[in-house]
């Protein structure tokens, strides 16, 4: 079965049908490019899959469970997730602290209100990881608003980290691979880095 | 995020050791008047302080945050009536009915944003404030005077009003360490990055929701216990504690402090008290001079009071 698999997907805003009975499956390992003019629908495809955006029909499956009518953040908990076409951060936080925080969403509960989690080292070590990766750990504890990388918009975060055994991730307009090893996601990682320019 | 700077833990300091000698000062010139007005400043402060919580860190302008000083005013009144005047009492009644208002308006509230969040929050304190002007049993519109204040271990220490003054000021100092923590803990930083850009904490995995609604109920709770020690302060009790001018002024004194910085409301809390009582002495149209300085306050410095005090701006 393909960990990914759309089957009759609709959207219409008014008038005008954005995704028209989409059929759409993804197997593990599998990198795919959805292209088109401006205003094709990629972006909404996007949002569709992700839950950000609802549908009017259709089945999304992610791994064999149902995702449609779930909403975004349990979409990504299932290992679903997306990056943005216009950067998306949150800016008052450091760089370090933007990838801890999508580290700390799978790592038990935030439910805690009382020690610090500045001090957390298993999240700050698994997110310093992160940001090595991609070659700006010497920017975590800088504001990610200032940043120069968040500012020029054309880069995005490493905020898939950490994969997950099933994992399917992509970046709009072009969606990356799903994998179920580390390697995979470091290909898609560098694959959408690669294409940032389009993104 | 509250990153908590040596200066801070400095100034958190300087501030509550000035408030903890206060008595002394005011003894010493025999002004028994002060300590009557310190003590609303302090019960105001915790106000400031919740409303902090949400509003700097969470994001949510809530224009309806006097209905828990209500809450928690016609707690002590209502107990109190019924034979019930213990201080624990009264806060846990206040803080349990403050607790379940804030969940169902939260719930409700939380499902619109911007202005249509500060006016839902507003019409729910409203409700609340027409319900305790129906309430005739309890003196409706002109409100109750209490017979007694709050006992400690049943003793009407409270009476004794140095002793509600440290009782005031005890709970103040634990409820801002309470709000520092929160603020810096895993669940203060989903709320603040739910501020920050809520569709970017949804895409890696959180539900902002969940964390705003369980930070409207703590700051709801922790402002009834400031109308606990507000009804305890006058010995009296009425709706215009829940009237939206007083929600007003809870805005007014956080933006005076600066947003999100829950030492600014403490701060913006006794200085808009203050203002109010000296600019009063000065002239009858004092809301007009006060509403001046605001002005230059929030034009001059966009993190209020405590702006003026912050070296590390960029
Ligand atoms: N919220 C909305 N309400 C109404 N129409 C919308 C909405 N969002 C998108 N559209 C329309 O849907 C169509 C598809 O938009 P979409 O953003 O998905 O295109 P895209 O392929 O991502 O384009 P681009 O290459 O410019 O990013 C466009 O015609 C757009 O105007
Ligand atoms: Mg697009």
């Amino acid at each position: 079965m393909s960990l990914l698999d759309v089957r009759g997907l609709r959207k219409a805003y008014g008038a005008l049908k954005v995704t028209d009975d989409l059929n759409l499956s993804v197997e593990k390992g599998e990198l795919h490019a959805i292209i088109g003019p401006n205003g094709a629908g990629k972006s909404t495809l996007i949002a569709q899959l992700s839950g950000q955006a609802g549908s009017d029909a259709g089945s999304v499956r992610f791994d064999g469970a149902e995702m449609m009518g779930q909403p975004m953040h349990a979409r990504v908990r299932a290992g679903m997730s997306r990056s943005f076409q216009i950067t998306s951060i949150l800016p008052g936080f450091t760089v370090l602290e933007n990838v801890a925080a999508a580290v700390q969403a799978r790592r038990g509960s935030s439910f805690r209100f009382f020690a610090p989690v500045a001090g957390e080292r298993a999240l700050n070590d698994t997110a310093m990881e992160a940001l090595a990766r991609v070659g700006i750990a010497e920017r975590a504890a800088m504001r990610a608003a200032v940043s120069a990388m968040a500012k020029s918009g054309n880069w995005n975060w490493p905020s898939r980290w950490p994969p997950r055994r099933n994992s399917c991730s992509w970046t709009s307009p072009l969606p990356a691979p799903a994998g179920r090893r580390r390697i995979a996601w470091s290909r898609s990682c560098a694959a959408s880095r690669a294409r940032s320019r389009w993104c | 995020m509250t990153r908590l700077t040596p200066t801070r833990a400095w100034a958190a300091t300087i501030l509550f050791a000035a408030f903890a000698i206060l008595p002394m000062i005011t003894q010493a010139l025999g002004d028994s008047y002060l300590i009557v007005i310190a003590t609303r400043i302090l019960a105001y402060a915790i106000a400031a302080l919740a409303l902090d919580l949400i509003l700097g860190y969470g994001g949510m302008v809530s224009f309806g945050h006097a209905a828990y000083l209500g809450i928690g005013a016609y707690a002590v009144a209502i107990l109190g009536r019924a034979g019930i005047t213990d201080l624990g009492a009264h806060m846990l009644a206040a803080i349990a009915v403050a607790a379940v208002f804030a969940l169902i308006t939260g719930a409700i509230s939380l499902r619109t944003r911007g202005i249509y969040f500060i006016m839902i929050t507003l019409a729910f304190a409203q409700m609340g404030y027409f319900f305790f002007v129906s309430l005739s049993a309890y003196g409706g519109d002109d409100g109750v005077t209490l017979n007694a204040r709050s006992t400690v271990f049943g003793q009407p220490l409270l009476e004794n009003n140095t002793a509600l003054y440290y009782t005031a000021l005890a709970l103040l100092i634990g409820l801002y360490l309470l709000a520092v923590a929160i603020t810096r803990s895993r669940f203060g930083r989903v709320l603040t990055g739910a501020r920050e850009n809520p569709l970017r904490m949804q895409a890696i995995g959180f539900s902002p929701f969940r964390y705003q609604l369980t930070a409207y109920v703590i700051s709801g709770c922790m402002a009834s216990i400031a109308g606990v020690m507000l009804a305890n302060q006058a010995s009296y009790v009425s709706p215009s504690y829940m009237d939206w001018h007083r929600s007003g002024e809870l805005v007014v004194m956080v933006v005076f402090g600066g947003i999100g910085n829950l030492l600014g409301a403490v701060a913006g809390a006794t200085i808009a008290l203050l203002l109010e009582e000296w600019l009063a002495l000065l002239t009858r149209h004092w809301p007009i001079l006060f509403g001046l300085i605001l002005v230059l306050v929030v034009l001059y410095s966009r993190d209020g009071l405590s702006g003026f005090f912050r070296s590390d701006r960029s």
